[in-house]
């Protein structure tokens, strides 16, 4: 049993450590409806492993697999896309 | 021109696009992400019966979306229209843009094609919503074409996170003039959402001039 709790222990800690998480300022965001095509947009990104959108704060945060980098030229243009103004990255996976 | 008439000349217009968020009977300048396939099952009538219409628009670019509308039972009307937003304004937890709509109308039942252009303006933000937009409507033949004009407040009371239930209540003004005819109607509505999933329902009250009521609509919406 022991053996079982630290080897889970384990797998859970090295996926945490394997993800990393950016977090960006975007404007325009006002209903999760119209947000929606933001999620789909960035989930089609290879290595993104998860997206949330924060609508009263204007972020969206976006968890990666380790390794993922999102560039500003194309976060810019996928969120002109997506029908909002991508602002800047405010965090980014260490 | 009787109001009956009036109502079957413009009860087709009202259909519009089924554009989220925009406003149950007016026009709004909302549009598709582009590569966002939207699909729409929607219904309007009144106290003598309704239609029904499946609708399918395509974003093209993030500002520019195609709509196709087919009438569910084949009977009916085929529309095509196309919705430009060219300005937008995009600040913390608001959107704020215009739009240019265009709409095609075949009737190959009456052997005539309309067609409708219109202006929309639209205030989204966390709390408060409001529209306005005025549609022209050139009819074939020898029917008076069509003026609407369009006023909407909204308001979301209790706005949640992300991936919560979203309620928007709204009420919209609608104007309408053919020929010398006009009218005007009172119109409550709610949006409703969930995820890529919309409920539209309203149902439009005449207080001013010639035309029959109430009409009424719902729209399912989806985005893909």
């Amino acid at each position: 049993m022991k053996r079982i709790f630290w080897t889970l222990a384990l797998a859970l800690w090295a996926q945490a450590a394997l993800a990393g998480e950016y977090v960006m300022r975007v404007d325009g965001l006002a209903c999760p409806f119209c947000a929606y095509g933001v999620e789909k947009k960035l989930k089609r990104l290879e290595g993104v492993k998860d997206v949330d959108v924060d609508l009263d704060r204007g972020l969206v945060k976006v968890e990666v697999e380790n390794g993922v980098t999102l560039r500003d030229e194309r976060l810019r243009e996928l969120f002109r896309d997506a029908g909002f103004t991508y602002r800047g990255t405010v965090a980014r996976p260490q | 021109m009787s109001a009956r008439l009036i109502s079957l000349l413009v009860l087709p217009l009202l259909w519009g696009t089924a554009q989220a968020h925009d406003p149950i009977f007016g026009m709004g300048p909302h549009v598709i992400y582009r590569g966002g396939v939207e699909t729409a099952l929607d219904w309007h009538g009144d106290d003598e019966g309704g239609e029904l219409a499946a609708e399918l628009a395509y974003g093209l670019t993030g500002d520019l979306a195609l709509d196709l509308e087919l009438p569910a039972d084949g009977a009916g009307p085929v529309e095509v229209a196309g919705k430009y937003r060219f300005w937008r304004r995009d600040a913390l937890r608001l959107q704020e843009s215009t739009a240019l709509a265009v709409r095609l109308i075949d009737d190959r039942d009456a052997n005539r094609r309309d067609a409708v252009l219109g202006l929309a303006y639209g205030y989204e933000s966390r709390t408060w919503y409001r529209w306005a937009a005025l549609r022209y409507r050139r009819n074939a033949g020898t029917r008076d074409d069509v003026l609407l004009m369009d006023l909407v407040l909204g308001r979301r009371f209790w706005p949640g996170g992300y991936r919560d239930p979203d309620w928007v209540w709204m009420v919209e003004l609608n104007g309408e003039r053919a020929g010398d005819t006009r009218s005007a109607f009172l119109s409550p509505g709610l949006f409703w959402t969930l995820r890529n999933f919309a409920v539209k329902a309203g149902v439009q009250l005449p207080v001013a001039g010639n035309a029959d009521g109430p009409r009424g609509r719902t729209t399912l919406e989806w985005h893909w």
